[in-house]
């Protein structure tokens, strides 16, 4: 009996339409507050790159449009399905950045950094002078011209360092009072 | 919270490592500037960053910061992957050896969780070719 009682608890088949809505609607706060957090720790110079982030459901049946400009809003985030099969899926979204030099961006990958001669960041940078190397965020003081908007690591430091697990509890909570 | 004592609980073991290695392959922290990025053979770039410092529990204890180690390889570019591997095969040991030490009943408690990467990349405007891996911690600082 014990055993049938907590196979019901975690049944996803027991739960009524309302709460199947609830999870997906707390799976799109999440993306939304986790692309926001990205929005606002990652670099921004012209804002192209911080206006690029996706959520790309994992599953069939979503609807409605994904993507936005930056501070990201729900209706940015497509609605998920609601039959029992897709919110029983572990893997909702995908979150990913449709730049093609987003790996630079993400301090993941070396590259050779120009900035634009039209404009200065439209963020404050966090570091500027010279840039060590070939990293982005790499910026050290100096005379150069170089300009960092975003700590070295920043992505990183993100995802690993509890600011990822934050958003989604934040994105729970709000998931389930709406 | 001691911020240096976590450092240090990731720095001195690597930094150890490859002082060890015949012949020794230099190793660049944190806010040192002196890295030769074009005049080196080879090193290695260690970051750590934080990313909280504590998180409330139901124990006493809420001294658990968080945070990401990204380790960089610079090899010299052109001669292949291996001698990227060794110097990331030994970074990796560390980190496993760290890993597996029984907690402490001072000092610092590390965790590590798993190790992404390794990703190599080069490019044509720098002469090394570049191995990395990252990985998430968890340290306490028991005193």
């Amino acid at each position: 009996m014990a055993r049938r009682i907590g196979r019901a608890r975690n049944d996803i088949r027991n739960l009524g339409t309302d709460a199947l809505d609830a999870i997906n609607q707390a799976c799109r706060q999440a993306a939304v507050q986790i692309m926001n957090d990205l929005g606002r720790a990652g670099p921004a110079y012209s804002g192209i790159f911080r206006d690029s982030w996706l959520a790309i459901p994992a599953g069939q049946g979503a609807s409605g449009s994904a993507g936005g400009d930056y501070p990201y809003q729900i209706s940015d985030i497509p609605n998920l399905s609601l039959t029992r099969r897709e919110v029983g899926r572990v893997t909702k979204f995908t979150i990913e950045n449709t730049q093609p030099y987003a790996a630079l961006a993400l301090d993941l990958e070396e590259g050779v950094f120009f900035p634009p001669d039209e404009f200065g960041p439209i963020k404050a940078p966090v570091k500027e002078g010279n840039r060590t190397g070939n990293r982005r965020g790499n910026v050290t003081d100096g005379d150069g011209e170089a300009k960092s908007t975003a700590e070295l690591d920043w992505y990183v430091t993100y995802v690993n360092g509890g600011g990822m697990q934050k958003a989604l509890e934040k994105g729970v909570k709000l998931g389930f009072k709406a | 919270m001691n911020y240096q004592a976590i450092r240090a609980a990731l720095e001195n073991p690597l930094l150890t490592a490859f002082n060890s290695l015949v012949p020794a392959v230099p190793v660049f922290f944190d806010n040192i500037t002196a890295v030769p990025p074009n005049t080196t053979t080879e090193y290695v770039r260690i970051n750590i960053t934080f990313g909280i410092t504590n998180e409330p529990t139901l124990t006493s204890s809420v001294d658990n910061a968080r945070g990401a180690l990204i380790i960089r390889i610079f090899t010299e570019k052109g001669r292949g992957p291996a001698r990227n591997q060794t110097l990331l095969t030994t970074a990796v040991n560390v980190l496993e050896t760290l890993n597996n030490t029984a907690k402490p009943s001072t000092g610092t408690f590390m965790r590590l969780s798993e190790i992404n990467g390794p990703t190599f990349s080069a490019i044509d405007e720098a002469p090394h070719f570049v191995g990395r891996i990252d990985t998430s911690w968890v340290a306490t600082v028991l005193t």
